[in-house]
């Protein structure tokens, strides 16, 4: 008993005190004292190391105390030096405001004609200083002053804006997101040059204070809407947001389906287009992934290029994918169901065939599938955890070799090797990485219903899925809009792409305050509203 | 963006009622059909049409009296407590046995047709957790899980239609009128009971929107309801013949499954059957969900969520009541003449009450008291 409670006075003696959040009693006033302040954000702060208290005297004659106060490694140190440190340690008494500067008049010229950097706020309480700090902001404190100028001059290493490694295309722009917030931002701003584009900073997670931005065009977005992302955020007590994703479980209406109702992209022009249809989207500090609501089922089965190329091809190309959607998900069942059921459905050749191949195979068709699909699923998962160039090499081989050896050792028949594969490629071809995941879990159960049932058992499997899917809502919109509930202008853009100036209408979904999107195209205009230039032109002479 | 009452379309009402007629069309009724009208069962179905219309009217007069309400509710708002809870518990039953009835058709179906090994009882359960599970879910899915599928069912109704037609020997259906007077009434009444599809607009017009469109997109349902039925009958009879299509069981099956798309690919109704089971499903949910609706307005038990397993356990019984697929076959035969008998009564007494009430109430607002 004595040796345990030893221990335990052993361990609290070695453990790091966890560093807390702001308090409430932090957000006290600041004092005229410099010396005070100080003191306290060094207690609130801690002794990191990172977190520099750089004292200085405003103008050296005057001797009137200043500090700095930023973490190393998160602000622009050059900055700081060329736009704040030299022009108040240097210059400051050829313009004669170090005298003032103590006062409220003083405090104001030091801003308006000493410091030349672009982004500075005030901030009258200890919390709002802390909270700079670790926003990577640094924090001027003055000797006298009751207020701190908080200044921006946050930089970091980062990634430069590259092609998006997860939503590669053909045909359309090259640019990504990356880690960098407001860079995020800039680039759907540049795409969007409208009045009304709006963008709202918050900060979530009670300890990483990540910057979030929602972004929606307020002449578009229903403000119910938008309304509603703002109620969801607000809920949103984490200890900390380290990726969209996290925002991504916390705003879903529906936790427990293997389905997204959130759609994310690492694409600017995807960001836009879903701006542009009154969508709201969420970029998040520190990922490149956006995330944007609602999101309909239909929206997870295109890919930006859709609309970049020509309606009649990507329209055959979206016939591919939904076909592919099918087989991802189904065909193994079928399998399983036709060959354990309903031989009598297929061609007496192709009966013959399948049964000549499964001679000697020792298990049911249903144990058979399993096997193959869980060992496809060890190879991908162990293809993707291995470092660099070997991933790949180790899918392709072991495929190979694996589905030869199970062959020829009887284990299982090679039509199964060629299910499983063309399963497989069916999913790879759903463009969405997560309705992707979702189908591949879907499948286990499904084999397992065909090997029971049959063609009924799938059957009855659909439908539970499908009754699942009917039942989703992401932010209210039903997840299978536009096909139930249908909206014909909204289904030109579905399965099929209709061309592009057909789609008049924004989805109907998502009740966009103006319906309407565009005009119509040249060819469509009537001779009278083309005016006179369809008139043969006079002759000057 | 808040959850508020559930409500569906006019339009999702009319598919839903579509869905209900024509996607239990493989498990019999042609066969009665033919049965008692013989090669001329079009002229019945016509006369059915215009019976299923007829009680639509009725059926829409009586919900617009109580618009916010079940029938359920306005029974016992009409007659009482205790009355009206009897004339809703009589709807409860009767929707109830149907459940039971297309439950128990199904089964014997899918032992006959698809899967002979499996026991019917598996059969069964399998699509009574099934419709639990849709029930839980609640109106607004079912509405959408038929709007997204039943253009399918339809396409495969046609497809069955087209292919049957094509090998089809219009010399069987000469000549025609020659049925007996009988008969041919009794087939009226007996498609006018197929069409008329129980009382589905009278069940769910209190969830409906757009209000004024019901009698409208209702009616559209059974005209089209009609003539898929007519074309079916026509397509079994010209193409088995009237003696096959009589002693079949299945004749709808039979005809499928000798379409020339099904020769291609060599027992092709099985596709087809995956649809018409889903359509099944549709129909016993939506009773059973009705079920539901009635048990919480007698009970006053404010989720009807509560009901699912009972009412389950319930029509899990009445289902094994029959001995053998002969039975059953008869019991159908003996329910569907009585069903359209029932509506038409139950939809009189709700008139005739609701009139009786409101009479004094609008009395009151003319006199501005």
């Amino acid at each position: 008993m004595r040796r345990r409670r030893g221990r335990r006075e052993e361990e609290t003696a070695h453990k790091v005190p966890t560093p807390q959040p702001v308090k409430e009693e932090e957000d006290v006033p600041l004092s005229p004292d410099i010396r005070k302040n100080i003191a306290r954000l060094k207690a609130t702060l801690g002794g990191s190391d990172d977190i520099v208290f750089r004292e200085f005297k405003i103008n050296n004659a005057s001797e009137l105390e200043a500090a700095l106060i930023f973490i190393d490694g998160l602000t622009n140190k050059d900055h700081l030096q060329r736009d704040l440190l030299a022009p108040l340690m240097l210059f400051a008494n050829q313009t004669g405001q170090a005298e003032w500067a103590s006062g409220r008049r003083g405090f104001e010229a030091l801003k308006s004609r000493l410091l030349t950097m672009t982004e500075i706020k005030d901030a009258s309480t200890l919390r709002e200083c802390i909270e700079a700090v670790l926003a990577a902001d640094a924090v001027l404190l003055i000797e006298g002053s009751e207020r701190a100028i908080l200044l921006g001059v946050k930089t970091w290493e980062h990634r430069p804006v590259m092609e998006p490694t997860s939503e590669r295309i053909v045909r359309g722009p090259r640019d990504g997101f990356n880690e960098l917030f407001k860079s995020n931002i800039a680039l759907v701003r540049r795409r969007i040059k409208s009045p009304y584009l709006r963008v709202k900073y918050a900060r979530v997670g009670r300890r990483t204070q990540t910057d979030i931005a929602i972004m929606f065009e307020e002449a578009l977005a229903d403000p119910a809407l938008v309304t509603e992302v703002y109620r969801r955020m607000q809920f949103m007590d984490v200890d900390g947001i380290l990726d969209s994703g996290y925002i991504e479980q916390y705003i879903e209406d529906s936790p427990y389906s293997p389905f997204p109702q959130v759609q994310h992209t690492e694409r600017p022009d995807r960001v836009a287009a879903a701006l542009l249809e009154g969508r709201v989207a969420i970029l998040v500090d520190g990922t490149p992934f956006a995330i944007m609501v609602p999101a309909t089922l239909s929206n997870f089965l295109p890919t930006p290029e859709d609309h970049y190329e020509r309606w009649l091809l990507m329209t055959g190309v979206r016939v591919i994918r939904t076909v592919s959607l099918f087989v991802g998900i189904l065909l193994p069942a079928l399998y399983v169901a036709i060959t354990t059921f309903h031989h009598e459905m297929i061609p007496r050749q192709l009966v013959l065939t399948i049964t000549a191949a499964r001679v000697g195979v020792p298990f049911p068709a249903m144990v058979e599938a399993l096997v193959m699909e869980v060992t496809f699923e060890l190879l991908r998962e162990g293809g993707i955890r291995v470092p660099g160039p070997i991933g790949p090499t180790i899918g392709i081989v072991g495929g190979i070799i694996i589905g030869q050896a199970a062959v020829v050792a009887g284990l299982v028949s090679p039509i199964m090797v060629v299910v499983v594969a063309v399963t497989a490629i069916g999913s790879f071809a759903v463009p969405s990485f997560n309705v992707g995941l979702a189908l591949r879990l879907l499948r286990f159960p499904l084999i397992l219903f065909a090997g029971a049932f049959g063609l009924y058992g799938v059957m009855a499997g659909v439908i539970i899925i499908l009754m699942h899917v009917v039942s989703l809502k992401s932010f209210g919109v039903p997840y299978l809009a536009p096909i139930a509930p249908s909206n014909s202008q909204a289904l030109k853009d579905t399965i099929v792409r209709a061309p592009l100036w057909s789609l008049t209408h924004r989805p109907k979904p998502f009740h966009p305050r103006e319906e309407r999107r565009i005009g119509r195209p040249h060819f469509m205009q009537h001779k009278q509203d083309r005016g006179e230039q369809d008139e043969p032109s006079e002759d000057p002479n | 963006m808040n959850p508020a009452k559930i409500q569906i379309s006019a339009r999702q009402l009319m598919l839903l009622k579509l869905t209900g007629i024509t996607g239990v069309l493989f498990l019999g009724s042609i066969r009665l059909l033919t049965i008692t009208a013989g090669a001329q069962g079009i002229i019945a179905i016509a006369g059915g049409g215009i019976i299923g219309l007829v009680i639509l009217y009725l059926a829409v007069t009586v919900a617009k009296m109580f618009p916010e309400q079940t029938p359920f509710e306005f029974a016992q708002a009409i007659y009482g407590r205790w009355m009206g809870s009897l004339i809703a518990l009589s709807l409860i039953v009767y929707n109830l046995i149907i459940s039971a009835m297309l439950l128990r058709d199904l089964g014997d179906f899918l032992i006959t047709a698809i899967l002979p090994e499996t026991p019917i009882s598996a059969n069964i359960l399998l699509m009574l957790g099934l419709v639990c599970f849709g029930v839980y879910l609640g109106l607004e899915s079912l509405a959408y899980f038929n709007e997204g599928f039943s253009p399918l069912i339809f396409i495969s109704w046609l497809i069955v239609i087209a292919s049957g037609l094509l090998r089809a020997d219009f010399g069987w259906l000469q000549p025609l009128f020659v049925v007996e007077p009988g008969r041919l009434l009794l087939s009226t009444v007996h498609s006018g009971g197929l069409v008329v599809d129980g009382l589905m607009v009278l069940l769910f017009y209190s969830f409906v929107t757009d209000k004024h469109q019901v009698l409208k997109y209702n009616a559209w349902a059974i005209v089209i309801a009609t003539i898929i039925i007519g074309a079916i009958q026509i397509a079994v009879v010209a193409s088995l013949s009237p003696n096959l299509a009589k002693t079949a069981l299945y004749p709808v099956l039979e005809l499928a499954r000798n379409a020339p798309l099904g020769v291609f690919l060599e027992r092709i109704e099985a596709l087809y059957l995956a649809l018409w089971i889903m359509a099944t499903f549709i129909k016993i949910s939506i009773l059973f969900y009705a079920n539901c609706l009635g048990l919480t307005a007698i009970t006053g038990v404010a989720n009807y969520r509560y009901f699912i397993l009972p009412l389950a356990l319930v029509t899990l019984y009445l289902s094994f009541q029959a001995d053998s697929v002969v039975q059953s076959i008869l019991f159908d035969a003996i329910f569907n003449q009585y069903a359209l008998l029932y509506d038409f009564s139950l939809l009189l007494l709700l008139l005739l009450g609701g009139l009786w009430v409101r009479k004094p109430i609008k009395k009151r607002v003319a006199r501005g008291s």
